[in-house]
């Protein structure tokens, strides 16, 4: 573009030792534009500047997949027109025809000097301070599983995509896959899982490809927002019953917690879970922990799962909750149309809840071990020196409580008989 | 060694007195009551007298001849039970307890289940009983002024023997001039506890009970929480124990913070001690203004009960008598103006029933 500019204003100085008058090149200017000509070609004039550094610094397919051609090279590369834009230096101009359009309306524009306020030449230095790339804190809840990779990171709040406002959207998986072409070679990809929701029993599952990473982060978080699935919830905590569910080789036994139990399980499960509105749930997963599965496989038992009326229907009977905490209360959650009587039931049928509801599965259940220390020669020395100290915190509290200070009942007699430097019990 | 030995000497001679006497109490008390009547615990202990003698030796009438009545009793229940939807809501008991549990039930099974949770509820809503503390009636057995000196400190002896009811436990007290008499209110619950320990009690007594804590905690409305630890803490003859439920039942008054203890075991013995002392008016009002009406019966027919010398006056026909009220507040109340005018608004603006609201819903 500059190479064009220049040519053109040589040709429109050049005009003037001619013998045109001023006075014609006022009325005539418009025909300057019209004469842009090139008067030599050469491989410099007929190609722009970044075919000319390729031409020197070229590396082919094979050898850029080799590493070649990456520092050496780079090096080379230099811009050439740094700091040299016309009328911009310490002194600004106006050069009509090079920084500046030769008309402003049907007035010409002539050579000028603008003014430029002095400026300080440390506010360069702070300006430069200022503008320093800072790095951007994310929040703890939004990072995700490990700062190396996207899985588990709030996809909202730390990257540029475009997002429905209502749902959260989380990767769940991140993987490269490839496969061999005929034109391409290996053809690479990313593939990603994405799960979002809006806490409020709303869940999809997006899968996404693309040559680029976050390319794929967006079709999947597309797809998943397409494909939402409606959750029924127990209270608005937890699931409604236990239940087992499987996708190919991925099993899970959830099981129903009170509410203020929390998510123990799985991470991918708790940012489903999260994703749904889920709060208090335990899960286990047995056999392959593949991602996709793992979602797949909960998400399709949460869908699975069967309402206490259809629980009272199924079984003629009342479903009928026993709360500790509330002093076994019997709460009734479902009732039948019709209800069975004692002796319709037979006594082969089986009435537990949780058998039912798990479909015949069973958890099993691993003892909980000892720690390793208790096998120790030392633990029983432990054992016997604690063994003195036991019910001390809780005496030195009532002591305190009573006297305002750890003592023996005799110190009113004996003022000697209370600690004077607080030394607390150990454990 | 030989004050271990007269003393023991001494108790032994004191059994045998306590068991004739116990028998002979045992056997009177068989041929009074005849028909067998609910255990109620402190209503054999406190040692009821007969009606007719309705005033303690201090002057003052005791409650515990009206308190352990049957009617009386099955009223100030009635006023416990008509919500026992708080027995069963959680509460903080500083415990983890077993996950809830999902059963199939029949309708026979979930009925029985039902009448289990009522049965618990009347368990949860005992009433704590309303008494006159208890004054200390200390014996003196013997003064042995050659044991003068011996100790520094007094020596409290008791029989830890296996199923003695506890006011029956001989408890004797050895002081440092030598007398050996039997022990004081405040040394058998020390004695007791130590021996027999009750949980929630402590052998000395906690500090929320001292005035200075005892005021910031009823400005913050916790007197349910201060009436259960009392419970605990105390027997209800204790003087203690008197004395705190005094000072919550009054502060309640006071500020007329009744509903705090609807549907909590303290709202009967709230409701009786206000009526004993004829104190009653301003609770009545709160009930009527709170459209209660059945809780106000009950609370004037429990008035009706507690004054035998009252005897002209017509049992409610229902329970939400209003007649009954009326003639309540025109004959007995000492505030006639505001109660009247409670009701006569009760009235007016009575609200529909459940019923008449879906019969007009289906007029439309």
């Amino acid at each position: 573009m500059l190479g064009q500019l220049r040519a053109v204003v040589g040709r429109a100085t050049s005009v003037g030792p001619f013998g045109l008058t001023p006075t014609l090149i006022k009325h005539n200017l418009t025909c300057v534009q019209l004469q842009q000509t090139r008067n030599a070609v050469s491989s410099f004039n007929s190609q722009n500047i970044d075919q000319l550094w390729k031409s020197i610094t070229v590396v082919s397919k094979q050898g850029q997949r080799r590493g070649r051609g990456k520092k050496t090279n780079s090096r080379l590369i230099r811009d050439v027109y740094k700091d040299q834009v016309v009328g911009d230096g310490k002194v600004k101009m106006i050069w009509p025809g090079l920084n500046h359009s030769v008309l402003r309306g049907k007035e010409v524009v002539q050579q000028q000097r603008l003014e430029t306020p002095e400026k300080d030449p440390n506010e360069a230095v702070k300006e430069a301070k200022e503008t320093r790339l800072l790095r951007r804190k994310v929040h703890p809840l939004d990072r995700g599983f490990t700062s190396a990779t996207i899985l588990g990171r709030n996809l909202k709040n730390t990257t540029a995509l475009q997002f429905l406002e209502e749902f959260d959207y989380r990767v769940i998986d991140n993987r490269f896959v490839s496969h061999m072409t005929g034109m391409f070679g290996r053809y690479q990809r990313a593939a990603i899982v994405v799960v979002c929701g809006n806490g409020n029993g709303l869940v999809g599952l997006g899968y996404g490809k693309s040559m680029n990473k976050m390319h794929a982060v967006q079709k999947a978080s597309n797809k998943a927002v397409h494909r939402l699935l409606h959750i029924e919830r127990f209270n608005n905590h937890t699931v409604l019953h236990d239940f087992f569910t499987q996708f190919y080789a991925t099993k899970i036994f959830v099981e129903r917690k009170p509410e203020g139990y929390g998510l123990d399980c799985h991470r991918i499960i708790k940012i489903i879970c999260k994703m749904v509105g889920i709060k208090d749930i335990k899960a286990r997963v047995e056999g392959s922990t593949m991602p996709m599965n793992i979602a797949k496989a909960f998400i399709l038992g949460l869908v699975r799962q069967r309402n206490f009326d259809e629980f009272a229907e199924e079984k003629k009977l009342h479903v009928v909750e026993f709360n500790p905490k509330q002093r076994n209360f019997p709460k009734v959650l479902a009732s039948p149309s019709v209800c069975r009587t004692r002796s319709e039931i037979p006594t082969s049928e089986s009435l537990d809840f949780k058998q039912l509801s798990l479909g015949g599965r069973v958890k099993f259940e691993r003892p909980p071990r000892e720690p390793f220390f208790t096998r120790l020669v030392g633990w029983n020395i432990h054992l016997k020196n604690v063994e003195k100290r036991r019910g001390a915190k809780e005496s030195m509290y009532e002591l305190t409580a009573k006297y305002g200070e750890t003592r023996s009942f005799l110190a009113e007699k004996y003022p000697e008989a209370r600690i004077m430097n607080k030394v607390y019990p150990k454990n | 060694m030989a004050l271990a030995c007269r003393t023991a000497r001494s108790i032994r001679s004191l059994n045998k007195n306590v068991f004739c006497i116990s028998r002979r109490q045992t056997n009177s008390s068989n041929a009074l009551q005849g028909p067998k009547i609910p255990f109620r615990p402190f209503s054999d202990s406190v040692g009821v007298k007969p009606a007719g003698s309705t005033a303690s030796p201090a002057g003052r009438r005791d409650p515990a001849v009206f308190f352990f009545n049957d009617e009386i009793q099955s009223c100030l229940l009635d006023l416990n039970m008509r919500e026992i939807s708080k027995v069963f809501e959680p509460r903080k008991e500083g415990k983890a307890f077993p996950e809830p549990e999902v059963k199939f039930l029949t309708q026979e099974e979930l009925d029985e289940e039902l009448a289990r949770a009522q049965e618990d509820a009347r368990y949860y809503l005992q009433l704590p009983p309303v008494l006159l503390a208890k004054e200390d009636q200390v014996k003196i057995l013997s003064k042995d002024p050659e044991l003068q000196g011996l100790e520094e400190s007094k020596i409290l002896v008791t029989d830890i023997s296996f199923g003695v009811p506890h006011h029956e436990r001989i408890i004797v007290a050895r002081d440092t001039d030598g007398t050996l008499r039997t022990a004081t209110i405040e040394e058998r619950q020390r004695v007791l506890q130590t021996y027999f320990p009750q949980e929630g009690r402590s052998v000395d007594t906690p500090q929320l009970f001292s005035p200075d804590k005892l005021k910031p905690l009823l400005e913050k409305m916790e007197y349910e929480f201060v009436l259960d630890k009392a419970c605990a803490q105390f027997e209800p003859d204790e003087r203690d124990y008197v004395s705190v439920t005094s000072i919550t039942y009054d502060h309640i008054d006071e500020n007329g913070n009744y509903d705090v203890l609807v549907g909590t075991r303290h709202y009967g013995s709230l409701a009786f001690y206000l009526i004993f002392n004829g104190r009653h008016d301003k609770f009545l009002k709160h009930c009527i203004s709170t459209c209660k009406i059945m809780d106000a019966v009950t609370i004037v027919k429990v008035f009706y009960l507690t004054r035998p010398d009252i005897t002209k006056y017509s049992n409610p026909t229902a329970p939400d008598d209003t007649s009954f009220l009326k003639e309540y507040i025109s004959l007995y109340a000492k505030d006639k103006a505001p109660l009247s005018m409670a009701l006569n608004a009760y009235l007016e603006l009575k609200l529909p029933t459940a019923e008449e609201e879906s019969s007009l819903i289906g007029n439309k």
